[in-house]
């Protein structure tokens, strides 16, 4: 046995330690991989996402303005909201945006998409197409339309003109406002659901035509039965989808009317963002977002269920 | 024979008809972006008339564009520009990198207290909340941490709201990944996070990329969250257009210019990854 001195004696042992304390570290990290890989999102979840809901539910509870202690009231906040006649308005105005917005956009969306299907060449061209107002800022959109749709400078007006209408000023409306931001969302999501539902279309199966053909069956009786019901599934997922989407609302109306003329047009989202900071009501805010959540929630609820039956989970 | 000949003419022109219908659709959803394009090329005075065609109908100038980099606010919009591509891309790569993790861990390994499934589902719910509902606390809590006007208080909240989505979808491209060729790998000896590292990351690369993608255009579009959280430092694109219209007279030209900044990154991405598009926007329910 070579002599060692003490301190070279000494490093080995610690190296040692060293090396049984890495493969101890390594062995704990093997063991509780799973947690690492999923416990930063959650916690990152948790702390910005799940604290707000709590912070909503304390403030909802209180009279609340911004530099001021909250006093506890208990529930008032929420029997005041039920006799606020702008809530109860804001609620109205979100609803039917929302169902005839995606009304419109699906039914478009699924025409188009039938059409496309009868298209034999260049229809990569066209879907390529149909993404850019995906893809385009809502505010971005918004502003566009708020330019064509000017009564004096747009195009649209103008060309009216020349047709022999009058001019009319559409976002500033009280009857059209409401339409005008229904054309800026249809006009932004009518290709999603076109596209969507023209991936679906080009999946189905064969067969069942080919079935269908052999028997002489006409083209309405084909898409009454056949087509409809394959394809009503991704119906039902994208218009879900859109109306989980669709309740969001805010840009579009932020850029284009403000929530006007009077408040004819403004969102939930807009009220929420107007109590909360501009008037700095936290109390009130908080409690308008809760009631908000619940309503979305029970749509997002039907949506994931959708979702995983979709994909097995 | 000529009756024939005449049914076959129709149904030729039949055969027209969606090609007609898609074409004017598209000419409906794009002529709104060539509009703002087209203004933000215009004389001031120009934009008050509806001139359509650049050369024919007007004469197309740099003006507006010049005053944006070197003109009077060329410090504000310079520093737009900056903070949305910081925010975007920075936020987007938080997104993958800790959604790509997590997706990976849903994808692969079975939790027993609460169920996979239970987890994706509260994960995609927080996705599908309105943001305006979080907006008013975030705001008292970035207040609290002193980041109000920060990109880092966007950057955080951008990640927040976008990262259910990356979860998702990471773990939707990494579930097609057959598990078999970890398995070979773990057996000859690899460990899991080399296995993670080395074979699944790499395989997914095409899932990243998508994810990466759509979590920058998500945060390169939101207006709301600047609106709350900035006021002057870390004021981004959309905050510009939204309240471009109240710093000065209506200046379509320039809110065209800022406009057609906002647009295009977002257009020419989204055109790469067309493949993936649908299959992204429906959270993978339905493959494109």
């Amino acid at each position: 046995m070579p002599y060692y001195p003490y301190r070279v004696w000494g490093v080995k042992a610690l190296v040692a330690t060293k090396k049984r304390e890495i493969r101890r570290k390594s062995r704990w990290i093997e063991k509780n991989i799973k947690f690492l890989f999923v416990v930063p999102a959650i916690i990152y979840l948790l702390a910005l996402l799940l604290f707000p809901a709590i912070f909503n539910l304390y403030a909802s509870l209180h009279d609340w303005w911004i530099g001021r202690s909250p006093k506890f009231i208990g529930t008032e906040n929420f029997t005041e909201l039920i006799q606020d006649n702008r809530f109860i308005n804001d609620v109205i105005v979100t609803f039917k945006f929302v169902i005839i917005a995606v009304t419109l956009e699906v039914g478009l969306g699924f025409l188009l998409a039938l059409a496309a299907t009868k298209i034999t060449k260049g229809v990569q061209i066209y879907r390529v197409l149909f993404i850019f107002p995906i893809m385009v800022a809502p505010i971005a959109a918004g502003y566009m339309w708020r330019m064509l749709l000017h009564a004096d400078y747009g195009v649209i007006p103008n060309l009216l003109a020349r047709l022999g209408f009058s001019r009319l000023e559409v976002l500033s409306n009280p009857k059209l406002a409401f339409w005008g931001i229904i054309l800026i969302d249809v006009w932004q999501w009518m290709p999603f659901v076109f596209l969507v539902t023209y991936a679906g279309l080009t999946a189905l199966p064969r067969e069942p035509y080919e079935a269908a053909l052999v028997d002489g069956a006409s083209s309405w009786q084909i898409f009454r039965h056949i087509t409809l019901p394959l394809i009503s599934p991704i119906l039902l997922t994208v218009t879900l989808l859109r109306f989980v989407e669709a309740f969001k609302v805010f840009d579009i109306i932020y850029i284009t009317t403000g929530g006007g003329p009077g408040i004819m047009t403004e969102s939930l989202s807009l009220y929420v963002y107007i109590q909360g900071l501009k008037f700095f009501n936290l109390g009130y805010a908080g409690c308008i977002a809760w009631v908000f959540f619940l309503i979305v929630m029970v749509i997002t609820t039907l949506y994931i269920m959708r979702l995983r039956k979709e994909m097995k989970l | 024979m000529g009756a024939r000949r005449n049914r076959a003419k129709r149904f030729a022109i039949l055969d027209f008809v969606p090609y007609v219908l898609l074409t004017i659709v598209i000419v409906f959803l794009l002529f709104p972006v060539y509009w703002m394009v087209i203004t933000s090329f215009k004389r001031p005075i120009d934009t008050t008339t509806p001139t359509l065609i650049p050369f024919v109908d007007f004469q197309p100038t740099l003006r507006t564009w010049t005053d944006i980099v070197f003109g009077l606010n060329f410090y504000q919009s310079i520093r737009a520009l900056l903070n949305s591509i910081i925010t975007a891309t920075v936020s987007a790569t938080l997104c993958v990198l800790i959604g790509g993790a997590a997706g990976y861990g849903l994808s692969r390994f079975r939790f027993e207290k609460w169920k996979n499934r239970d987890i994706a589902s509260f994960i995609l719910a927080q996705r599908m909340m309105p943001p305006a509902v979080a907006l008013v606390p975030l705001f008292i809590m970035m207040n609290y941490l002193h980041l109000i006007d920060t990109i880092i208080a966007i950057i955080l909240i951008h990640t927040a709201f976008n990262l259910p989505f990356a979860i998702w979808i990471m773990k939707d491209f990494f579930d097609e990944i057959p598990i078999e060729i970890e398995e070979a790998a773990l057996v000859d000896g690899c460990t899991r996070t080399d296995a993670f590292f080395k074979i699944a990351l790499p395989l997914a690369a095409p899932g990243l990329i998508v994810s990466w993608i759509f979590c920058l255009a998500f945060s390169w579009n939101d207006l709301m969250v600047v609106l709350a959280m900035a006021y002057n430092k870390a004021v981004t694109l959309p905050w510009m257009i939204a309240t471009g219209h109240s710093m000065r007279a209506l200046e379509w030209w320039t809110i065209s210019a800022y406009g057609t900044l906002a647009i295009v990154p977002p257009m020419i991405l989204a055109a790469l990854i067309q493949k993936y598009i649908v299959r992204g926007l429906t959270f993978g329910a339905v493959k494109g």
